[in-house]
């Protein structure tokens, strides 16, 4: 695919992947969201890619629920359609090199071949001087040559057919500084080898320190060249445990994840994992909608207390004065519209219920004291000898 | 390190931090611009982001959930705008046109429970930029609009901050990428928010100084009424999660004793065991998320009964040799004694207020607060 060499700006559809955390450690978390992948996944494989096109999804009239007649935009007369209709898609193609979990995919028109499709990617037909890019960011981008091992599922269904979206997708890129083939996550991690204590499994597979690599910054859509600018900020000392365990190799993640897959799963339910269907770019398909949701939400629920049981043991004079206390301490705050500086004075607190004196600007400690006095009139004068006439102050 | 001090007896880890800091860019956050420098953004700074009244009924707390977000993104000293229009035709990727809408369909979200679709153009005589934006939540997932900080399931709860995932879409929408570097909100949004006075059951789900800065960078600065603003929380960066950064509960090191044990005590808010007379280090996260670099900021450290931290809590320490310059979030341990009036088998907050004297002009007060529970041994 030819580079253009004006790196153009494009521009994100990007995901929020909600991060589950249960009470308890989060690294627990990162090796489970492993295995959970792993097994979740319909197929596992390794591969080189062939092709990048594109083709956008077919345009569906929106239809009117009770006359089933199209509909059209009562402003400009123009007819409306559903949600997802003409929105480009990238149609990525591999060659299948090894099956680490699933069965040959069918519904390719060359044997040993898999084509999976991401929403988002160049509109075609592409006109250069009005191009139209929809950029998903939870679509890994690819470019022909590319080779990566892929956790997939969900192909033609959801929206970004991998396992965790760009978690599901392992690049094995030659490392420049020693020219060994390594792996890495989607945005250039370092995929580390971490040691579980479940003697069942082999270990677990987690994202290390981050490395520049141009094969992942940069990338095409079409004939448009496009880089993914990082700045060059380090954060201070951050998982310093990653230097203690080592990056895998290509040949150390293969079998590594073929005795993982073997690990976490019995061999019938290999056995009845379903092929996947591939993709075809010659037939029309239609995108599925994020259809609007209507109706009332579901009411939130009611107000929470904090429960204080500690309180329960402590005698009633002193429980009383705390709750005094704390019952003042809100008032207070309520006063100051949340400012935790709370009045300290009852001409502070005063002047935070009525508003002060117009003549009240100074005091002996230079603030206001509910006072009009001498202080007042020096603190006139200052002001006065520093800023007089018309445009003073402007 | 912040600080003006030479001795940095009680803040050594901070030492090393600033050194770091030095010699480090002050900028974090991920965007792309074209080959010639120019940083591609939206054409026009206004936007008109359309509410799709069937995901955003009159009643109910949706409305204000959106409402109170957009108000928050704007508080970013950045030369930009938001206006929500409430709009009934029914929305749709690809209608030229900002959009925002909750949807049934989120199954097709591949896991994930937000999305924000941009799409980029360009034309004979306009660079590229970000032409619109659509974002989609899912209908079925277990948010809360209203704010109250015991719902959220990393207090314990069960619900996500529905605040907290817009922010986040609201970021892309305006042109910045995930972070994975540092404790912001275009990393896990959903421990990124700060707990708000006077309702301390309240909390706020904010752009921040990171994403504050980048989103400067991209429009430019704004009108002065939104030049100064301090925070401070109790969640830290605590490493990657791909293309997220983590965020923990914050951290209390010991100093006088060999460690500190603690309890989960709601969902991750981590409840610290500590004596009286002994001293440990308490670990925020304190932010600029003005325009102006602070120096010499009062900040006190107080024992509370409650989750409501004020000046009216007992102070035990305080500090002014701290400075914060915007442009990331600055997380710093500082070292407290237990005072020995505290009873056993009790539960207190150990809280912080940042401006505690008031000096310096906020355009938000009520984020100058957090705490960390901590329990009292026997």
């Amino acid at each position: 695919m030819r580079r253009s060499k004006v790196h153009l700006y494009l521009f994100c559809l990007v995901v929020v992947v909600l991060v589950w955390v249960s009470a308890g450690s989060k690294a627990e978390t990162k090796d489970e969201r492993f295995k959970e992948s792993v097994r979740q996944a319909e197929l596992i494989f390794r591969g080189p890619v062939l092709n990048v096109q594109y083709r956008n999804s077919e345009i569906v009239p929106a239809l009117d629920p009770e006359t089933h007649e199209p509909i059209t935009d009562p402003c400009t007369g123009e007819p409306v359609w559903v949600d997802g209709s003409d929105l480009p898609h990238t149609f990525v193609t591999y060659q299948i090199d090894h099956i680490y979990k699933g069965k040959v995919p069918i519904g390719s028109p060359i044997p040993g071949r898999v084509t999976l499709r991401f929403e988002g990617g160049l509109s075609v037909p592409d006109d250069p001087n009005n191009s139209r890019i929809l950029r998903v960011s939870f679509s890994p981008l690819f470019d022909v040559g590319d080779r990566d091992v892929l956790l997939v599922k969900g192909n033609t269904v959801v929206l970004c057919p991998l396992v965790g979206v760009t978690d599901g997708r392992y690049r094995l890129i030659t490392d420049p500084n020693d020219l060994i083939p390594k792996v890495y996550s989607e945005y250039g991690q370092r995929i580390v080898f971490w040691p579980v204590d479940d003697p069942n499994l082999p270990g677990s597979a987690r994202r290390g320190p981050y490395q520049g690599l141009t094969t992942v910054t940069e990338f095409n859509v079409g004939p448009y060249g496009f880089r993914r600018v990082r700045s060059e900020f380090q954060p201070p000392a951050n998982n310093p445990a990653y230097s203690t365990h080592g990056q895998f190799t290509e040949s150390e993640f293969h079998a590594f994840l073929a005795s993982y897959v073997e690990a976490v799963h019995t061999p019938q339910e290999l056995q009845s994992v379903p092929p996947i269907h591939g993709a075809d770019i010659t037939h029309p398909f239609q995108a599925h909608p994020l259809t609007p949701a209507s109706g009332p939400p579901t009411p939130d629920e009611p107000p929470v207390e904090m429960e204080r049981p500690w309180l329960d043991g402590i005698p009633t004079d002193e429980l009383a004065a705390i709750l005094e206390q704390e019952d003042e301490e809100a008032r207070l705050l309520e006063l100051t519209g949340g400012n935790p500086v709370l009045p300290k004075s009852d001409c502070e607190i005063e002047r935070l219920r009525f508003g002060g004196a117009p003549s009240d600007i100074s005091g002996p400690d230079g603030k206001p004291d509910c006072r009009t006095d001498m202080f007042d009139f020096a603190r006139f004068s200052q002001l006065w000898l520093d800023c007089y006439g018309p445009g003073c102050g402007e | 390190m912040r600080t003006s001090a030479i001795t940095l007896s009680h803040q050594l880890v901070t030492a090393a931090f600033l050194a770091v800091m030095l010699s480090t860019s002050a900028l974090a956050w991920v965007k792309y611009t074209t080959d010639s420098g120019r940083e591609v953004e939206r054409l026009d700074n206004d936007i008109t982001l359309n509410a799709y009244t069937g995901s955003f009924p009159p009643t109910g707390t949706r409305r204000d959930s959106l409402v109170r977000t957009v108000n928050k993104m704007e508080e970013v000293p950045a030369d930009f705008s938001i206006d929500v229009e409430w709009n009934s035709d029914g929305p749709r990727r690809g209608n030229n046109r900002d959009e925002i809408w909750y949807t049934t369909d989120s199954s097709l979200l591949s896991a994930s429970h937000a999305g924000c679709w941009n799409e980029v153009r360009n034309g004979l005589t306009t660079p590229w930029h970000i032409a619109y934006s659509d974002i989609v939540l899912d209908q079925d997932g277990s948010w809360i609009h209203n704010p109250e900080y015991l719902h959220f399931e990393i207090y314990g709860g069960t619900a996500w901050f529905a605040d907290a995932a817009i922010m986040h879409e609201l970021g892309h929408a305006l042109g910045l990428d995930h972070e994975d570097r540092l404790y912001n909100p275009m990393g896990n949004s959903w421990r990124y928010c700060t707990l708000m006075a006077p309702n301390p059951n309240e909390a706020e789900a904010r752009a921040g100084e990171d994403a504050g800065v980048g989103l400067v960078s991209l429009y430019g600065e704004t009108t002065p009424a939104y030049k100064n603003d301090l925070s401070v929380s109790h969640w830290c960066y605590c490493g990657s999660d791909g293309e997220y950064s983590e965020h923990c509960f914050a951290d209390v090191a010991p100093v006088t004793t060999s460690i500190v044990g603690h309890d989960w005590w709601l969902g991750e808010m981590l409840r610290y065991n500590v004596y009286t007379g002994e001293t440990y280090k308490f670990k925020f996260s304190y932010e600029n998320n003005g325009i102006d670099t602070k120096y010499n900021i009062d900040i006190a450290y107080v024992i509370s009964t409650n989750d409501n931290i004020s000046t009216h809590d007992t102070i035990i320490k305080t500090t002014s040799d701290v400075w914060l310059q915007p442009n990331y979030p600055y997380e710093m341990y500082s070292e407290i004694t237990m005072p020995a009036w505290l009873k056993s088998g009790s539960t207190y907050f150990l809280g912080v207020i940042i401006d505690c004297n008031d000096v310096i002009t906020e355009w938000k007060e009520t984020n100058n607060t957090s705490f960390i529970p901590i329990h009292v041994s026997y």
